[in-house]
């Protein structure tokens, strides 16, 4: 990143390479679509870019990016809302039912994220998809370790009683 | 058993044509970047600019409220307000930057500020004289809330120096800062020295320009 920061091309296509896959999961962990995680990735990409003079070298890196793949993600979260505010539904859709548990006994992850508020949902993600620790969580979402903790603690509590009927452990 | 992520994200990649493009678009415009000071640098440098701004919006009306006060009151009063100045301008510094450790949140941050200038005017004056207190308040709060109007366009100009992720806390930051700005020139100027007096509409003008920054937030964040 410092070298990146000091105009350095390769370093910069190196950054590219080595983190996209894992913000590529962090997006895809919240949107459930791969082409909508693509177009979120290129725009997080572009606010690095523009961003960069804001990272400091003795800080760790990872807590920058989230706090930026954050801001990218509530800002499509809002524009997508805003526009659908807008559009009149011109047909009723059919309800997708809840998929049960398959045959291994392995619980549908993405449909346990969709019952969770959005922001106990995004703690979670960075917890277990990108493997944060609870300290770099809370510099990612501007908050404190306490809060994060409380956050996790009841999304685990939600999941816990949403996995009741079917005796898993979170 | 516990659940498990599914390879679908556990292992998922980027569509690679794009990766390619953008890691192209990425390198090519790679330039040299100049990093932000320090944050201890940029508090400061914000505390010079708030003293040195509070002084020139002070000049034009005058120093009555200095002249005034004793030179115990004078040390006490400006220096809880350059305090506080730094208090506040480390809360937007900590905005600018995505990641950073948030050390006070913006409504504390806005409290502690009106809390301690009422002590502050409790203890130093204690005066409760309220004799005309509406007409001679309101031109109080309104050259506070003119006098934070130039500060918070500086504010503003620093904030685009940074990245802002919450828009919301920065701008109410950003409002209580330029409306202690508005306050500490009352201080240097208004020889008012009745605790109401201050804490109504000198603090008062810390009120409203940061529900301004919240409202200023809202709406960057709904757009």
């Amino acid at each position: 990143m410092a070298n990146y920061q000091q105009g350095d091309r390769a370093a910069a296509g190196l950054l590219v390479d080595t983190l996209s896959p894992q913000f590529f999961r962090f997006f895809l962990g919240q949107v459930r679509s791969r082409e909508l995680a693509d177009d979120l990735l290129q725009d997080f990409w572009l606010r690095i870019h523009s961003a960069r003079q804001t990272y400091r070298p003795a800080d760790p890196l990872l807590p920058w990016m989230y706090a930026i793949a954050r801001r990218v993600r509530i800002d499509q979260y809002r524009r997508s809302r805003n526009r659908s505010g807008r559009e009149m539904q011109v047909e009723r859709l059919p309800e997708v039912p809840a998929p049960d548990p398959d045959e291994a006994g392995n619980v549908d992850f993405e449909t346990l994220l969709a019952a969770l508020p959005e922001s106990q949902r995004e703690v979670i993600v960075m917890l277990k998809v990108s493997g944060l620790s609870v300290e770099e969580v809370a510099r990612a979402t501007g908050s404190s370790a306490g809060s994060v903790k409380q956050k996790a603690h009841r999304a685990y509590e939600k999941l816990r009683i949403l996995l009741g009927g079917t005796g898993h452990a979170v | 058993m516990p659940f498990e992520i599914p390879e679908r994200i556990g292992h998922a990649t980027p569509d690679s044509t794009r990766l390619v493009a953008m890691r192209k678009t990425f390198a090519q415009s790679a330039a040299p970047v100049r990093l932000l000071p320090s944050n201890a640098t940029m508090m400061l440098l914000c505390c010079g600019v708030f003293v040195a701004l509070a002084a020139a919006l002070a000049l034009p009306v005058g120093f009555y409220g200095l002249a005034g006060m004793s030179v115990a009151a004078r040390w006490v009063d400006y220096f809880v307000v350059f305090l506080l100045a730094l208090v506040l301008a480390g809360g937007v510094v900590e905005q600018m930057i995505p990641g950073s450790r948030r050390t006070i949140r913006p409504l504390w941050g806005m409290l502690l500020t009106i809390l301690l200038l009422s002590v502050t005017a409790t203890v130093l004056f204690p005066n409760f004289d309220t004799d005309r207190f509406v007409p001679r308040g309101i031109p109080c709060l309104r050259y506070g809330v003119l006098s934070s109007i130039p500060a918070a366009g500086l504010t503003w100009l620093l904030m685009r120096r940074g990245f802002i992720t919450d828009p919301f806390s920065a701008a109410v930051f950003g409002g209580a800062l330029s409306g202690l700005l508005g306050a500490a020139v009352l201080a240097l100027h208004c020889p008012i020295f009745s605790s109401p007096h201050i804490i109504v509409w000198h603090a008062g003008v810390i009120v409203v320009t940061s529900l301004t920054g919240a409202c200023v937030g809202l709406f960057r964040m709904r757009k």
